[in-house]
């Protein structure tokens, strides 16, 4: 009996093998060990963490910023009403023919502006208006006649009231 | 798929392929559970199945931290060495109680083929728990000395001496039971 023999009947004698059971058991481990889901949790604090901080960080830094800031659109926002106000109601509604016409050669950025220089000038033929509507004809002719020689550039924009006013007088209008 | 190497397949396994683990198993689960049942014979076939599966588990826990330049082989015995040791710690004790009360078992030998099994099978457990080691992880995992040193912690010269030393143990014992011809 040599080892080889030894070796040959050991190895014809080794059949054992693993249970079906025990082989299920492990290949089962190996597969829940893959569909572990991932833990989140480590990453959902991290978020909220950081979602606190970004809440909580700009909001001081905010209260000592920008005050300046609110204060002024504050003050922005509070002195549109001042200006309107200045501006009579009624001659505002006159006016609106004219002031659309401007309105629409001009630019968004100034067209408050240039709209309330318009008006001011517009605003200029409301004393001889009420001239006209107190029936003072004459004496609303001779102080438009002056106006517009003081101010020509006021002539284009003669209500047709005011230029009827003129034609009756004879004075041609460009 | 069945071309690839072991350490090519735990590579596989520890992205995810599940198949790759089946076959790696597959290809090694008789050897490794062999080893267990023979070493522990004289304790528990009941703990060999639980050490058997503990392996297997830890190679699984241990997938990501695999070393592909580590043969696989090496390491899946690697552990199971580790666990023996502490198993023989633990029950070293009872072992030797045991040996007190047991004399050596009578084999009931019957027809030829069967008397020859149950000769061998009863002759390894007459050998010494490290030179059973030794000659399992030799003649029956396939490794080659060289292997077995890294996988027991020993010196070759050791592990060559525990193999000649088994074999001669073998034989004597095999004489005893079936006569100097198989």
């Amino acid at each position: 009996m040599n080892d080889h023999d030894i070796v040959s009947l050991y190895q014809a004698s080794a059949t054992e093998e693993p249970a079906a059971e025990l082989d299920q058991r492990i290949l089962d481990y190996a597969k829940s060990q893959h569909k572990k889901p991932m833990n989140w949790l480590p990453y959902v604090s991290l978020a909220a963490s950081l979602a606190l901080v970004a809440v909580l960080l700009p909001t001081q830094w905010r209260d000592q910023v920008m005050p300046s800031v609110e204060q002024s659109r504050l003050k922005a926002t509070s002195s549109l009403p001042t200006q309107y106000e200045s501006v009579p109601a009624r001659t505002m509604m006159k006016a609106a023919p004219s002031q659309r016409a401007v309105n629409d050669t001009i630019e968004p950025q100034s067209r408050d502006a240039v709209s309330l220089k318009a008006e001011k000038q517009l605003n200029a033929f409301a004393p001889i208006e009420n001239l006209l509507e107190q029936g003072q004809t004459a004496q609303a002719r001779t102080k438009l006649i002056q106006l517009l020689h003081d101010k020509p550039e006021l002539t284009s924009q003669l209500p047709d009231k005011l230029k009827a006013l003129l034609d009756q007088a004879g004075v041609v209008t460009k | 798929m069945g071309t690839r190497t072991d350490e090519q397949l735990m590579a596989r396994f520890s992205k995810g392929d599940q198949t790759a683990f089946t076959q790696l198993y597959q290809r090694h689960k008789g050897a490794l559970y062999r080893y267990f049942v023979r070493q522990l014979n004289g304790v528990s076939e009941e703990r060999a199945e639980e050490l058997y599966q503990d392996v297997w588990y830890r190679v699984i826990d241990k997938r990501e931290t695999y070393s592909p330049s580590a043969k696989f082989t090496t390491w899946l015995y690697r552990i199971a060495h580790n666990l023996l040791v502490d198993e023989y710690r633990k029950s070293l004790s009872e072992l030797a109680f045991r040996a007190q009360l047991d004399a050596e078992p009578e084999v009931e030998l019957g027809e030829s083929e069967y008397r020859k099994t149950a000769a061998i099978k009863h002759c390894i457990t007459q050998l010494a728990p490290l030179q059973r080691e030794a000659f399992l992880l030799r003649y029956d995992s396939a490794f080659e000395p060289s292997q077995i040193c890294t996988i027991v912690d020993a010196k070759p010269e050791t592990v060559k001496t525990r193999l000649r030393y088994g074999l001669k143990q073998l034989r004597q014992c095999l004489t005893r039971k079936l006569g100097e011809r198989l």
